[in-house]
């Protein structure tokens, strides 16, 4: 069976956890690691984008700024207890990536929760392209 | 040393495997091991990991590993690495690991198997609802202040014991270091890091991180068991987690600047997750005063759930403290680096050790070891899987000539976290662990699943290869009754 478009997995690995993320282009790859990483944390199914948040990241490389905009989601989770659910919109542009996510405050009665994430590795994590199709892995210490 | 190539392995000793030096390898790598832990650690990339630490500027005799090791992010778990400030030793970041201070510590009580047995289900939900545990745990106590923050971060245990009055000061004389860490420095943290920190003192957070009731069910040296008040039978508890989302920050924050360091100090290395600057650097003392913040907070962490488990005993027991006697034996680290006097070729050195997921276990006579245990020598607390049993062992003489005074810290897991979550598909965990008799409650089965004890080797061939090396002597084994896990 082909492949989708866009798309996550996730991956093996012996003390922390990981996933595969591919996409035809960069702002879709961020997107798609964004719903790969909150479906690691909790029930992503069960989160209701009711309400949106802004995030601003800058990095010097594709790997850094992946890393950033991904810990900045995660950040929404432990700071403020906030769910994300998708990506609304983002513009991956030079060394800046700002986007807007969709999702809802915490709600111990309709939400599950997986795992705490201690961090967003750089391990085995290449921002690629090869035959128009962007991938790359991201490790989280767990 | 490139990542596919074969790391040469060569058995010198009953115990010890040694990597020779090849290319830039400044130091062998010498692994301790048994034949039969030494096939599961060949399965993954941690020999490799173990030669690659050896590359670091200043690295002192070897680059050692310890039986539970496995791979980690830079340098292995279960790694130790000692280097000298003075010959241009660096400090690294993968070397202490995203939890800082992530650590253990049993309490002993007066009671025993038979006094909880019937009451063993009402003592977990009560902890339970009282020890905040799972993803993004807080308000185990009411939000710090950012002046607040600063006192704990400077202070550690004592700031929890001396200005909240949660506990002793018998508690501070037996955790690590008094439960205080000098040189910390508030100023060298980020407003992100308190920020993430400043809610979750006393809490357990998640992974492998627990807290467990358990009866001793072996004694193998009962003289210093006494010493440590324990007897067959006698209940403890075991506390395990470390600096929480403060800790993850700072080592964050950290490795950044630490990646930027390596080419400003032309630092070469086989893989970047090893970054790291001279100590003497701007870089290295900033990172040093931030990592003592962050071991601070752990302590203060530990110190807090051990405050808070007194409580909740003494409530569903009804008890006074005389009579429930739960004193702390001892708080280790695993997951430091420290400055420590070392003899090295005949001569005292000052050196920096990194532990990453490794224990400090001086032998008895240190002076380094709090008065009241120097005739034992420092205990040290190696939990095993949640269903088999946990070890308290004591520091052995080997550890100062073999290991710059180190041991294991664990069982080491044997099964990818996706992989225990397929073995559990369509089980009862629950109901298997109660079986087993053991209690658990748990924020989340996901992590139940992911923690099961056939997920882990058996920590008691870890702990035995630390005693036939003359590194740690086992005083005790722990069998869990009850666990909460996050």
């Amino acid at each position: 069976m082909a492949e989708p478009v866009a798309g996550h997995r996730e991956i093996d690995h012996t003390a922390d956890l990981g996933f595969e993320v591919w996409a035809p282009d960069l702002n879709t790859l961020h997107a798609a690691a964004v719903r790969a990483l909150a479906e690691l944390c909790y029930d992503r199914a069960a989160v209701i984008p009711r309400e949106e948040r802004f995030i601003s990241v800058t990095g010097d490389s594709r790997e850094e700024r992946l890393v950033q905009w991904l810990q900045e989601v995660y950040f929404l989770l432990e700071s403020e207890s906030w769910l994300t659910e998708d990506v609304a919109t983002i513009r991956c542009c030079g060394d800046e990536i700002q986007g807007r996510v969709r999702g809802e405050p915490y709600d111990p009665a309709r939400h599950t929760l997986y795992t705490e994430i201690k961090a967003i590795t750089y391990h085995h994590m290449q921002v690629e392209c090869h035959d128009d199709v962007w991938r790359t892995t991201v490790i989280v210490d767990v | 040393m490139a990542e596919h190539q074969q790391v040469q392995l060569e058995q010198v000793s009953e115990f010890v495997w040694e990597i020779p030096r090849t290319g830039k390898m400044r130091v062998p790598g010498r692994i301790f091991a048994s034949p039969q832990l030494m096939r599961d650690i060949k399965r993954d990339r941690s020999p490799w990991q173990v030669a690659n630490v050896a590359h670091l500027p200043g690295i002192v005799s070897a680059s050692l590993a310890m039986p539970d090791i496995h791979w980690g992010y830079g340098f292995p778990i279960g790694g130790v690495a000692a280097t000298d400030p003075l010959e241009g030793g660096v400090i690294s970041p993968g070397g202490v690991g995203y939890d800082i201070n992530c650590g253990v510590r049993v309490l002993r009580t007066r009671l025993t198997h038979e006094d909880v047995k019937d009451r063993i289900r009402t003592l977990l939900d009560a902890l339970f609802a009282t020890v905040p545990s799972g993803v993004g745990s807080s308000h185990a106590i009411k939000s710090l202040s950012r002046g607040e923050m600063n006192q704990l971060l400077v202070e550690g245990a004592e700031y929890v014991v001396k200005r909240r009055g949660m506990g002793t000061e018998s508690d501070l004389l037996h955790t690590e270091e008094g439960g205080r860490l000098a040189g910390a420095d508030p100023s060298a943290v980020s407003d992100r890091a308190i920020e993430r920190g400043r809610k979750q003192v006393g809490t357990l957070g998640s992974g492998n991180h627990f807290l467990e009731i358990g009866v001793a069910d072996e004694i193998f040296l009962p003289e210093v068991a006494g010493r440590l008040g324990v007897e067959l039978g006698t209940i403890c508890v075991l506390i395990h987690c470390g600096s929480r989302g403060f800790g993850y920050q700072v080592c964050d924050d950290y490795l950044s600047v630490m990646h930027r360091a390596v080419g400003k100090y032309g630092i070469e290395l086989p893989d970047r997750q090893l970054c790291c600057a001279p100590v003497d650097s701007d870089e290295g003392q900033s990172y040093l005063k931030a990592m003592a913040c962050a071991a601070n907070y752990a302590w203060a962490n530990r110190q807090t759930i051990t405050h808070l488990t007194r409580q909740t005993f003494m409530e569903v027991l009804g008890m006074g403290p005389a009579d429930l006697g739960m004193n702390l034996i001892y708080d280790v680290c695993h997951n430091i680096a420290k400055f420590e006097d070392h003899e090295v070729e005949g001569r005292t050195r000052r050196l920096c050790v990194h532990r990453k997921g490794a224990t400090r276990a001086f032998p008895a006579g240190d002076r380094r070891i709090p008065e009241s245990l120097r005739d034992i020598g420092q205990p040290v607390l190696v939990p095993g899987d949640m269903g088999r049993y946990s070890y308290v062992l004591i520091g052995a003489p080997g550890a100062l000539t073999q290991t710059f005074g180190s041991t294991c810290h664990g069982a080491g897991r044997m099964m990818s976290r996706k992989q225990a979550k397929r073995e559990s598909k369509g089980r009862d965990l629950l109901a298997e662990m109660a079986q087993r008799g053991v209690v658990v409650r748990a924020a989340g089965m996901r992590t139940v699943a992911e923690e099961m004890p056939y997920a882990y080797k058996d920590v008691s061939d870890v702990v035995d290869v630390m005693a036939g090396a003359g590194v740690s002597e086992k005083v005790f084994r722990l069998k869990p009754i009850g666990v909460i896990k996050g």
